[in-house]
């Protein structure tokens, strides 16, 4: 207790000294604390965001030309002028299997399949089919302008057009229409067009014309996507009837259209994936798992017959997880979406038979296990989007090829082509894509604002580090500093002890324990400072940061709720005491280390100032 | 009545570029109650002889006792705690404490209480002739004869019987020079202590009872 009380006495008649170093010690544990308490939360932050951001790359070919085509208008008596987008041939989807892409997920090239349910009814189909009618011209005509056209049966219909009806009808972008006579009897496939000029005559303020709608030519397309010859062109939309015609091979095609039609109420789209979060309906959080769960990763890489339902489906049809559905998949699409398909105000684009003018075979079968619902938007005719009863399904569970089966082909495009990486390795991605040079290919990331948290956190870790590096080179210039002041330049001191009789352990701890008590709380002061300011400063910016909730992949998810509680935080006193005891350690290690070397001089020697 | 006595004492030392023998086969003897001085040139080896007696070193041939003990089997702080005290020509004082602090401190140090120490330590001040005034004034406010004073009252605080002073009066002008020698010979011939007084002074060699000259690390008595 004497040597405590003597080392602090003389301590505490050099005032200044220690007062500076006192405030000198803390400022600078203050700085590693504070560096320290940044660098945790923010390393916090960064592993708890990993897991709620997600970076999905979306892939598209853009054409290799654009080409004009002409289009007739019979209203406007002139050709109109469209441009086309044209593809000399389409990018495999293995372009993007190359060394060094580490995906976690895909890439996948999707289509949707048309799977067909008798005992389940398509509710909010969206999509308009044409009208199948059989008539004649009131009178012959040229139908290079509206004219009146009797129906005398409808074979399939909108309601729209009934038996007798007398319809305006204008090959309306054919520059050379066939005539057609009163006296003969015509299939056609009509849609119905409104706002017409030309058809005031018949239709008053509200002009309307039926005008054909080509559904007999199949769209098929081999493996490669190229176009599979077929007799039948892909403007043709009317026959002559006559004895026997439904029997002829352009007769059992009409049958098997209207008989596609027909069961187009039954037909659900279906899509396969390898991720659903690569379908931007549920990345971008448009679609959420609502009820259920999604695919686990055994699901997915087995192929395991499991299903993802729409919840509006599911009420009406009474259905329930755990149910199943007998999928029977009958065509694939690789040109078109469910979402733009199968949405609201539009139009059955494609044809369901194939070249031989039949109905496509089913190629896969088998009963899928609903495990999960989903809510949120569909039907909405966009790309990105789900389409009305869209139902998902693991790609891997469809074993069957679907090569005869195929409908319509196209390029890669964002919507059907994506992937998943790490986040935060975008830049290291296109840096071994762009390497590749392969042309018309580009690809778009979405990471939910992940790079740009990312750098604003990797600034911060990086000011933390600035800290800490400033704390800790001060706090070694300062004990440095002052452990010459208050220990080597004490030598004569140890030395006057020594001759009067004190151990080296006592004039130690003569030295020792009043600056150790000096590093313990200039340390802890500054280290408690520093971590309370950091959690300060952490809350602050914090409340100041604006981040994307739209990413939230079940209802209800905020990622402001996740701010608040989803990373651990720093315990200010357990961060300020770890501090402040490596502080004191290296404190303690260097006067042990001053003390040691006055201890080793010779007392005589020194305070002689000579030896004779 | 000896005291200290060293037989056949020597000690050599490696400096940077040779060995140094600073004592060679040195033997006297030192009695209570007698002042002595050795004189000698500088580089003589008087301030190796005298830490080798204050038991900061040991020699490395021969032997010093303490009343017939070996000092080399002694326990050599203890020694200079309770025995043996060093005066220096610098006066080498705690410059952050008082004067009376400075007494205090090895009088605390074995273990007297706070307040026994502060009325022991102001007799000893009082003994060396200091006014009240000084005992609370630090050295850098003292003169230099005041330092001295309050060196020898702090090693007459150790409580021994043994004052080793290295050039005690070397910082002093004659006037204090003259004070400070009549203080150590009276603590010699009055108080019992064996005055050992490292000096290159004649005047305070002439005060002593014996004088030892040192020359290249030998001792032979003069007087």
């Amino acid at each position: 207790m004497l040597l405590f009380r003597n080392s602090m006495r003389q301590l505490f008649r050099m005032k200044g000294r220690t007062a500076l170093f006192l405030l000198l010690l803390a400022l600078a544990s203050g700085l590693c604390s504070l560096g320290r308490g940044f660098l945790i939360t923010n390393q916090a932050k960064m592993e708890a965001y990993e897991d709620s951001f997600m970076t999905i790359g979306t892939v598209e070919q853009k054409a290799d030309q654009v080409k004009e085509r002409t289009v007739w208008d019979a209203e406007d008596k002139d050709y109109h002028i469209f441009n086309d987008s044209v593809y000399n041939s389409y990018v495999p989807l293995s372009v993007l299997d190359f060394e060094g892409a580490d995906y976690l997920s895909g890439p996948e090239r999707r289509c949707f399949y048309g799977s067909y349910m008798p005992e389940y009814e398509m509710y909010d189909m969206g999509m308009s089919l044409s009208e199948i009618v059989e008539g004649s011209p009131v009178e012959d005509a040229v139908p290079d302008h509206p004219i009146a056209f009797r129906v005398t049966r409808v074979l399939i219909g909108q309601g729209g057009i009934r038996e007798g009806h007398v319809i305006s009808f204008c090959d309306h972008y054919n520059p050379k229409p066939e005539k057609l006579y009163a006296d003969k009897t015509y299939v056609m496939s009509l849609a119905y067009s409104p706002g017409h000029e030309d058809q005031k005559e018949f239709e008053g303020d509200n002009p309307t014309e039926y005008i054909p709608f080509p559904v007999l030519g199949s769209t098929q397309v081999d493996m490669e996507g190229n176009r599979m010859p077929d007799e039948v062109d892909d403007e043709h939309f009317c026959d002559e009837v006559t004895a026997g015609f439904y029997d002829s091979p352009i007769g059992r095609r009409w049958l098997n259209i209207i008989s596609t039609w027909d069961n187009l109420r039954h037909t659900f789209p279906v899509t396969g994936t390898s991720d659903i979060y690569l379908m931007m309906a549920f990345y971008n959080g448009n679609a959420y798992i609502s009820r259920g769960r999604e695919f686990t990763e055994e699901e997915y890489a087995r192929g395991d017959r499991v299903c993802l339902v729409s919840e509006v489906f599911a009420k009406r049809e009474g259905l329930a997880i755990g149910d199943e559905l007998p999928l029977a998949l009958q065509y694939a699409n690789y040109r078109r979406t469910a979402g733009r398909s199968f949405a609201t105000n539009t139009a059955a684009a494609f044809t369901l038979v194939n070249v031989k003018g039949e109905i496509y075979p089913i190629f896969e079968e088998g009963n899928y296990k609903i495990v999960g619902m989903y809510g949120g938007q569909s039907g909405l005719r966009d790309e990105y989007g789900l389409g009305y009863n869209e139902i998902i399904i693991p790609s891997r569970s469809v074993k069957h090829s679907d090569a005869d089966n195929i409908l319509e082909s196209g390029p890669m495009a964002g919507s059907n082509t994506s992937f998943r990486i790490e986040n935060g390795t975008i830049d290291e991605y296109m840096e071994k894509w762009n390497k590749l040079q392969i042309p018309n290919v580009e690809i778009t990331f979405y990471d939910r604002g992940y790079s740009e948290l990312e750098a604003n956190i990797n600034n911060m870790k990086y000011i933390a580090r600035l800290l800490i590096v400033m704390g800790v080179t001060m706090v070694l210039m300062v004990l440095a500093y002052f452990s010459w002041l208050f220990i080597l330049k004490q030598k004569e001191r140890t030395a006057v002890e020594r001759c009067l009789g004190f151990r080296k352990r006592h004039s130690f701890v003569s030295l020792f324990s009043g600056i150790f008590l000096l590093i313990l709380v200039g340390s802890v002061c500054g280290s408690v400072a520093g971590s309370y300011l950091s959690g300060e400063i952490a809350g602050k910016l914090e409340r100041k940061t604006y981040y994307d909730k739209t990413f939230g992949n079940s209802a209800g998810t905020d990622a402001g709720d996740m701010d608040e509680a989803s990373y651990e935080r720093v315990d200010p006193l357990k961060a300020s005491a770890e501090c402040a005891l490596v502080i004191v350690a290296v404190g303690t290690m260097i006067s042990a280390v001053g003390i040691y070397a006055n201890l080793r001089e010779e007392p005589m020697k020194m305070l002689a100032g000579r030896r004779e | 009545m000896e005291l200290l006595r060293a037989e056949h004492v020597s000690y050599s030392y490696q400096s940077k570029y040779q060995k140094v023998e600073a004592v060679k086969d040195v033997s006297c003897v030192f009695e209570k109650g007698k002042f002595y001085a050795i004189v000698g040139e500088s580089g003589s080896g008087k301030s190796t002889f005298l830490s080798l007696l204050a038991g900061l070193d040991l020699p490395c041939e021969g032997t010093i006792y303490v009343d017939g003990e070996p000092l080399s089997a002694m326990d050599r702080d203890a020694y200079r705690l309770n025995r043996a005290a060093v005066v220096y020509q610098a006066f080498h004082l705690f410059p952050l404490l008082t004067a009376q602090e400075n007494v205090m401190l090895p009088l605390e140090f074995k273990k007297m209480r706070k307040k026994e120490a502060a009325r022991q330590a102001q007799m000893l001040l009082q003994r060396v002739g200091l006014e009240s005034r000084i005992f609370r004034q630090f050295p850098k406010m003292m003169s230099g004869g005041e330092q001295q004073r309050v060196a020898i009252a702090r090693a007459v605080a150790s409580g021994g019987e043994i004052i080793l002073a290295d050039e005690p009066t070397g910082n002093l002008d004659s006037g204090n020079e003259k004070n400070v020698v009549a203080l150590l010979k009276e603590l010699a011939h009055e108080d019992g202590y064996a005055v050992i007084v490292i000096t290159h002074n004649q005047r305070v060699a002439d005060e002593t009872d014996h004088v030892f000259r040192m020359k290249d690390g030998s001792m032979e008595q003069i007087r």
